[in-house]
């Protein structure tokens, strides 16, 4: 040994002095690791709470989705069932409404044709009244349903060339032929998106249109092209008719809306055809003046070429 | 044409006037049974009932047929006409107020042979009359079990 002899008992104390030392610090780490310890208890305790938070919340939006499922599997029924109804009942008036009205044309007509010559002037232009009368009621009855169908049928959309449906058209109404009407083709016309049956609608009742509405004695004449409008086809249907004013440009599109009642009509015409247009993604317009002609458009989009190619 | 019976199946008193009518003035021989509903329409193709008597009722080589009808549609009388072995060749012509795609894609789904949409003049009708005598005149043969006079 070196350094100062030091006795047992200095040993001893300083050995005691050593364990007390010892004792404090593993007290003070016992301490310490208990506070540790309720931490992490703490922290548990939080996480656990935040765990049953979630799944109830978890379980409260499974629930809320069920019920939102169930919800919408009630109200498409429901629709389902309105469009059902709406079937039916178009299917009714055509039927049920239709009938009496055929029954009144009818009798009209054998009336005029059987006993005219037992009538007199004023007799036979009643006669005359009751059949036109009846008949502008069954084009009525005959319009609401195409416009209904129109609502409510769906209208899948595929490319359509346009030129082949308008000169297949062409070919099945002599209505549009020489020598009653001149309608020309000018240019190529694209294909578009569009539902073919809605689109051949369309046509059709502006087409009808441009040969009804011109001056008496006027031969009508109608000119369609097409052009570009940004990223959209705009189809136009020109003709030589009676035109109309800047200020009924948007009005001629509404339900039972007419201009001028000496021509025959319903006025549901260009309602359709802002129905169809509108549910293919499409719109219609007029540009006109009195006495100019009109100008009427269609606007679609074109067909994916890359897609049909 | 000859005598050949035809059935005309329609529930609308109005309608099988006019079609009289019609046949009357197109100078058509051949006699116009009515019956005016579809439980009708099978009793008389069948043969039963007072239609057993078939000198007064005798089987149609062309029956002509409404759509909406009492009791059962004209789309269930020409499915079961379809089934019966005697008559599954009949010629039936649809006659309907709807020219609804649906209803033309049923009726000749069924078996139609031919879809007519009832004109709202008589002048019209006239034209329905002519078809069915040309659908007459251009059918080469009768189905066996319709006799021909």
């Amino acid at each position: 040994m070196t350094g100062k002899p030091t006795s047992v008992d200095d040993q001893l104390v300083a050995m005691n002095e050593a364990l007390v030392v010892a004792g404090i610090r593993q007290h003070e780490l016992t301490e310490q690791a208990k506070k540790l310890n309720e931490q992490l208890q703490g922290e548990i305790n939080v996480r656990k709470n935040s765990e049953e938070a979630l799944r109830q919340a978890q379980a409260q939006l499974a629930d809320r989705a069920s019920q939102l499922e169930g919800l919408v599997t009630e109200r498409t029924a429901k629709l389902q069932e309105l469009v059902g109804e709406l079937e039916a009942f178009s299917y009714g008036i055509t039927h049920d409404l239709r009938a009496p009205l055929r029954a009144m044309q009818s009798f009209a007509h054998l009336l005029e044709e059987d006993y005219s010559a037992k009538l007199d002037d004023v007799g036979r232009s009643y006669l005359h009244r009751i059949a036109s009368a009846a008949s502008r009621m069954d084009k009525l009855v005959q319009d609401t349903l195409v416009y209904s169908h129109v609502l409510r049928v769906d209208l899948r959309r595929e490319s359509v060339d346009a030129e082949k449906l308008l000169r297949d058209m062409f070919e099945s109404y002599p209505d549009f032929q020489e020598p009653k009407a001149e309608v020309i083709i000018e240019g190529r016309l694209p294909a578009v998106q569009a539902n073919e049956a809605a689109l051949t609608q369309c046509f059709s009742n502006l087409l009808n249109n441009a040969i009804k509405f011109v001056a008496p004695g006027t031969k009508p004449r109608v000119r369609i092209s097409a052009d570009y409008r940004g990223e959209m086809v705009r189809f136009w249907v020109a003709d030589n008719g009676i035109g109309i004013a800047e200020r009924h440009w948007g009005k001629i599109f509404g339900m039972f809306q007419r201009l001028d009642t000496s021509y025959e009509g319903t006025g549901i015409g260009l309602t359709i055809v802002r129905k169809a247009m509108e549910r293919m993604g499409g719109t219609v317009g007029v540009e006109s003046e009195p006495g100019q002609g009109s100008r009427f458009w269609l606007e679609l989009k074109p067909a994916d070429n890359r897609k049909n190619a | 044409m000859n005598t050949r019976t035809i059935l005309y199946v329609e529930d609308e008193e109005n309608d099988v006037f006019f079609m009289q009518h019609a046949w009357k003035k197109a100078g058509i021989s051949n006699p116009l049974k009515i019956v005016t509903d579809g439980e009708q329409a099978l009793q008389y193709l069948a043969g039963e009932g007072k239609y057993a008597n078939r000198d007064e009722y005798p089987l149609p080589s062309l029956v002509l047929l409404d759509l909406k009808l009492p009791k059962m549609d004209g789309l269930e009388v020409l499915q079961w006409i379809r089934t019966q072995p005697a008559i599954q060749t009949l010629a039936v012509i649809i006659l309907s107020s709807s020219n609804r795609p649906e209803d033309l894609r049923a009726a000749y789904a069924r078996g139609a042979n031919s879809f007519l949409v009832k004109p709202s003049t008589p002048g019209g009708l006239a034209g329905v009359v002519a078809s069915v005598k040309d659908y007459w005149s251009n059918s080469n043969g009768l189905p066996p079990g319709i006799s021909a006079d």
